[in-house]
């Protein structure tokens, strides 16, 4: 009995967690692409949780599937803002950067509250109990974590070994000599926002599924995903998901220690703790 | 940071005393002048001046982007809430907490001065939120009042709220301009534009920066304390929304960071505008708000008064 009671916060904290480091991925990715912070990043969350929710309430489709028509349209909506918007100020000083990017959210969230209303929105997807390790769980908690899992492991491998993955991470080492090799840096860099984009949507997506989303909702990811970039350390695409499932458990058990709402706070006192104790991140030096 | 012009005029045009002098007289006939409700968004504009001049102080000068300016409003306004709504202080001594609290609170942040730019930004907005988690949350309740809220009446009119609000505005921009004109300045503008430099040229520059944003969060708390008083109400909500901390940064920059005069200007403008604006815009405020802040980083992006002032220069030039 004790032994579930400890395992049960635990499973739902792997879960929320992988959710959170797929998030943070995308926030990381696009910083260690072009040193910029993407304050808009939980705006883009709130975005791909609204697109799941519409293709599920109006055209019924699944959220597993809907990803796949989010993913791809949040990749070009990434494009779009930094072409439009954060490429004329990344070569720039941090604070034009930050201040373009907190304007886009604050500019996303209305949009969203006048379109979508502030009401609580979520999609009932796989909510039936499902045994698991003599826990039970809603079913939709592993396939969460598995396509979570899936989706990190699969933008790790694309960074990896892909001619587009090796673009990006040669913009991000050495812009002069990129160019000099003939690549187009500044599609590039556009590719590597829209992938962080598509990571933040496609993390809205399984959002709307575990939790609840609504427009506001993009200011505590935002708080998620950079406590958890911090613990991976930032630019370090990898260390994104270990970081997301320590996050995941140490607010699963929090909540369950004192109550959900200062669970939330969590994130937040973590990024001021890291700061402090290590801002290189818990796995060393990415640069 | 370059892009960032810096107000330091060589020297001081004779009608600056006088055009100060004849801004007092006005600020101090407006009650006469104005009914209540126009005296009511005269508060608001005083009350956006000092966390604009405040956040400029600060950010302006240093680079450090503070994303938390709510944080500092809200905690000044629970410092004074409280202590009325409590303690039964009178309201001198609540404001005088207003500026304790948020002082005190912020030497926990202190040591997200190690790091720059985004890390410092995101680690201040967190500083706002846990803020606000915190006064809402039923540990701090018996305090606080949780979500709830608390009711506040002082016994402070329109005008007294007003001429508080003034005199606060008035002292936020003399200290910024104080700041601004002795070394302090020169130290926190080099901290700007080459923090390392500076410190091998034996410029202390933690205690600067430090010193700098211990000062600005004072001021916004003072502002935040009586702006409590001013709502007459307060909840978490609505004293640590980050929309609060949009609109400051949106006045700094929109009047010129690095400026003494340009968030004044920026933050008089723009509620103004944004006063005159809100029947017809209703919810489409922030998107307005949040689209002009995108756009004067884009276009204009060290502010209208410092390029107002070079265009000035250049027609002085050319004897005009």
């Amino acid at each position: 009995v004790h032994l579930a009671l400890i395992l049960e916060p635990v499973l739902r904290g792997l879960s929320a967690g992988a959710l959170y480091g797929l998030v943070a991925m995308g926030l990381t990715m696009i910083f260690g692409v072009m040193r910029v912070i993407n304050v808009a990043h939980g705006e883009l969350v709130m975005l791909g949780g609204y697109g799941a929710y519409f293709l599920w309430t109006v055209w019924h489709i699944g959220p597993i599937a809907g990803l796949a028509l989010v993913i791809p349209a949040a990749f070009l909506f990434g494009m779009l803002i930094h072409l439009l918007l954060v490429e004329r100020v990344a070569s720039q000083a941090e604070i034009s950067s930050l201040m373009v990017t907190f304007g886009l959210s604050i500019v996303l969230w209305s949009l969203a509250q006048i379109a979508f209303t502030a009401n609580f929105r979520s999609i009932r997807y796989l909510g039936q109990a499902v045994n698991i390790l003599g826990v039970y769980l809603p079913a939709n908690a592993p396939v969460i974590f598995g396509v979570s899992l899936m989706l990190s492991l699969l933008t790790s491998a694309v960074l990896a070994r892909t001619p587009l993955g090796r673009a990006i991470r040669a913009t991000s080492q050495n812009e002069g000599l990129a160019q000099a090799c003939g690549i187009n840096c500044r599609m590039v860099r556009a590719a590597g926002f829209g992938i962080g984009t598509a990571l933040a949507a496609a993390g809205g997506v399984l959002v709307a599924v575990a939790f609840v989303i609504y427009p506001q909702i993009g200011l505590s990811y935002i708080g998620k995903a950079f406590a958890v970039a911090v613990l991976g350390g930032m630019g370090n695409v990898t260390g994104a998901l270990a970081g997301g499932l320590i996050l995941g458990v140490v607010e699963s058990i929090g909540a369950e220690v004192f109550t959900a709402q200062i669970a939330q706070v969590f994130a937040w006192a973590l990024i001021f703790v890291m700061l402090i104790v290590r801002p290189t991140g818990l796995f060393g030096a990415p640069e | 940071m370059t892009a960032v012009a810096v107000a330091r005029a060589p020297r001081r045009p004779a009608w600056r005393p006088a055009l100060g002098l004849l801004v007092l007289a006005i600020v101090a006939a407006l009650p006469a002048a104005l009914s209540p409700y126009g005296l009511s968004v005269a508060v608001t504009v005083c009350f956006y001046v000092v966390l604009a001049e405040a956040w400029n102080l600060f950010s302006g000068y240093t680079g450090y982007v503070n994303f938390g300016s709510a944080g500092f409003i809200g905690l000044g306004a629970y410092g004074c809430a409280v202590m009325i709504w409590k303690f039964g202080w009178p309201w001198p001594a609540a404001l005088a907490a207003a500026a304790v609290v948020p002082t005190a609170v912020s030497l926990v942040a202190l040591p997200a001065l190690r790091v720059r730019g985004a890390y410092f930004a995101i680690a201040m907005l967190g500083f706002a939120e846990t803020a606000r988690v915190l006064c809402g949350s039923k540990y701090l309740e018996p305090v606080t009042n949780g979500s709830v809220g608390i009711p506040l009446t002082p016994g402070l009119g329109i005008t007294g709220l007003f001429y508080l609000m003034a005199a606060t505005a008035a002292a936020t921009v003399a200290v910024t301009y104080a700041v601004a004109r002795g070394e302090a300045g020169l130290r926190l503008l080099a901290i700007r534009e080459n923090e390392a430099a500076s410190r091998v040229l034996g410029i202390e520059t933690t205690w600067y920066k430090g010193a700098a944003l211990l000062t600005s969060a004072a001021l916004t708390g003072v502002a935040g304390g009586i702006f409590a008083i001013f709502l007459a109400y307060i909840e978490p909500d609505a004293v640590f929304s980050a929309s609060l901390t949009l609109q400051t940064m949106l006045m700094a920059a929109f009047g010129g960071l690095g400026t003494v005069f340009g968030p004044v200007v920026g933050a008089v403008l723009l509620t103004l505008v944004i006063q005159a604006l809100s029947t017809y815009l209703l919810q489409w405020d922030f998107v307005v708000v949040g689209a002009v802040l995108i756009a004067i980083v884009l276009l204009i992006p060290e502010g209208v008064l410092p390029r107002l002032q070079r265009r000035f220069a250049h027609w002085r030039h050319r004897g005009l």
